[in-house]
């Protein structure tokens, strides 16, 4: 089991290295949301766990052997940053930071319940059994967010061909929106108006078809 | 929610709000709830985006139980005997005595030490402030602007007494016009810079106190 936390450490700390544009600038922008959680303001902190949850899930669950424990393991994280806050000194991106709080939950997470060993089994790539990932998760939440993906997939694929561009320039490219603006030959603003318009056309999509689930 | 406001939220999510626009969104969010769910929101399509999981918001709801679980936890709690006793226990005043003596010699500590700092801050600026010569050469004007300055700063140590003694001497450390300046601007941008928050907020003429403030960089008449 050791031995397999390795191997996936190695290969997440590879992912941090190689920072995408997108990850570059949000190391900037997140001191002014990390400086007001710290001053105990908590819905700043709400902010940055809705921003960082989906992202350090897809860590956890790679680091525990099912996605019930990677959920403990992820509202630990955020239990434990939120207590150390003042520690953080904005040295690292701040993702960074609860990436290695992720980690080290996940190592104490796999020390307790090693005396009942029941891992994920790894092949010679490194690739863990993902079959095993969903056999004690909640299945009605897990058909529900498979569900409201399929819905925002939709909704996204139902914009008209400006919006979704100039959304997927922003969301899978991580261009800013000075690149954009070049990119479509548009001003800036017009590439603001349009992401915002995109967003909130799924938005509501989201709400009229799960009420509830975030508005 | 206002469109505006949603539109500067979208703007925060990618990175590109201004600063103003991000401290309204940040002071907004203290009140209004929704704000929190159309931010959850836009993360979930970026998520859903890029192939990870959606979470919504159960999981922060377990985060807030559990960080206001340990603040209501704080209490000293006897659960030995729940039935018949509150549940909040009283220390003996046998057990609290040393802790309050504790903090008595601890608070005296500190005012001692307090004050001894200032006796020996007073008695080595003291020399520096007996030079008529150099007072003399500079202008008046610039003696005036000083003394407030220098009150203020001692007054801060809260000792009144030796305030109006120096406040009484001839200047101590003479500042130059550059430094007078210097000292009003960093004193005056900040309510610059608040009236023009303020201003924005309010009306949407908001732009020429924000021309004065970029005019800045001449010095000050």
């Amino acid at each position: 089991m050791a031995h397999v936390i390795v191997v996936h450490e190695l290969s997440n700390k590879s992912c941090i290295g190689m920072e995408s544009p997108v990850q570059k600038v949000e190391a900037e922008n997140d001191q002014l949301l990390v400086d007001r959680a710290r001053l105990g303001d908590r819905h700043a902190f709400d902010l940055l766990v809705l921003k960082y949850q989906s992202r350090l899930l897809a860590v956890s669950t790679r680091l525990v052997p099912n996605q019930s424990d990677a959920l403990d393991v992820l509202q630990d994280t955020f239990v434990k940053a939120f207590r150390s806050l003042h520690t953080f000194r904005g040295e690292s991106a701040f993702y960074t930071w609860l990436y290695r709080i992720a980690v080290n939950t996940a190592k104490n997470h796999l020390a307790s319940k090693s005396k009942e060993p029941k891992g994920i089994s790894v092949d010679d790539d490194g690739a863990a059994d993902l079959s095993l990932l969903h056999d004690l998760s909640a299945p009605d939440e897990e058909a529900g967010a498979e569900e409201l993906q399929r819905a925002i997939l939709h909704a996204i694929e139902q914009l008209p061909q400006d919006l979704k561009h100039a959304l997927t320039l922003r969301e899978l490219e991580g261009m800013s929106y000075d690149d954009i603006a070049l990119a479509m030959s548009c001003p800036i603003g017009t590439v603001r108006s349009r992401i915002f318009r995109a967003r909130e056309h799924v938005v509501q999509e989201i709400r009229h078809k799960f009420p509830g689930t975030f508005l | 929610m206002t469109e505006t406001l949603r539109q500067s939220l979208s703007a925060l999510v990618d990175q590109e709000a201004t600063e103003f626009e991000a401290r309204k969104i940040l002071d907004a969010a203290k009140t209004r709830s929704e704000l929190k769910w159309y931010w959850g929101s836009c993360q979930a399509i970026s998520s859903t985006m890029r192939g990870e999981i959606v979470l919504g918001n159960s999981l922060l709801d377990k985060i807030n139980a559990e960080l206001d679980g340990v603040t209501e936890a704080k209490p000293i709690v006897d659960y030995r005997d729940e039935v018949t006793r509150p549940h909040v226990t009283v220390l003996p005043a046998r057990e609290a005595l040393p802790s309050r003596f504790g903090n008595i010699a601890g608070q005296l500590a500190v005012a001692a030490s307090i004050a001894f700092a200032i006796v020996i801050g007073v008695k080595i600026v003291a020399p520096l402030d007996t030079q008529p010569a150099v007072a003399a050469a500079e202008p008046l004007e610039i003696m005036k602007f000083q003394m407030p300055v220098q009150r203020e700063t001692v007054s801060v140590d809260g000792v009144s007494s030796s305030v109006d003694a120096i406040a009484r001497r001839p200047v101590a450390r003479i500042l130059t016009e550059h430094d007078m300046k210097q000292l009003v601007s960093k004193r005056l941008s900040p309510y610059l810079i608040r009236h023009a928050e303020n201003t924005a907020v309010v009306s949407g003429t908001s732009v020429l106190p924000l021309a004065r403030i970029m005019g800045r960089d001449e010095p000050i008449q």
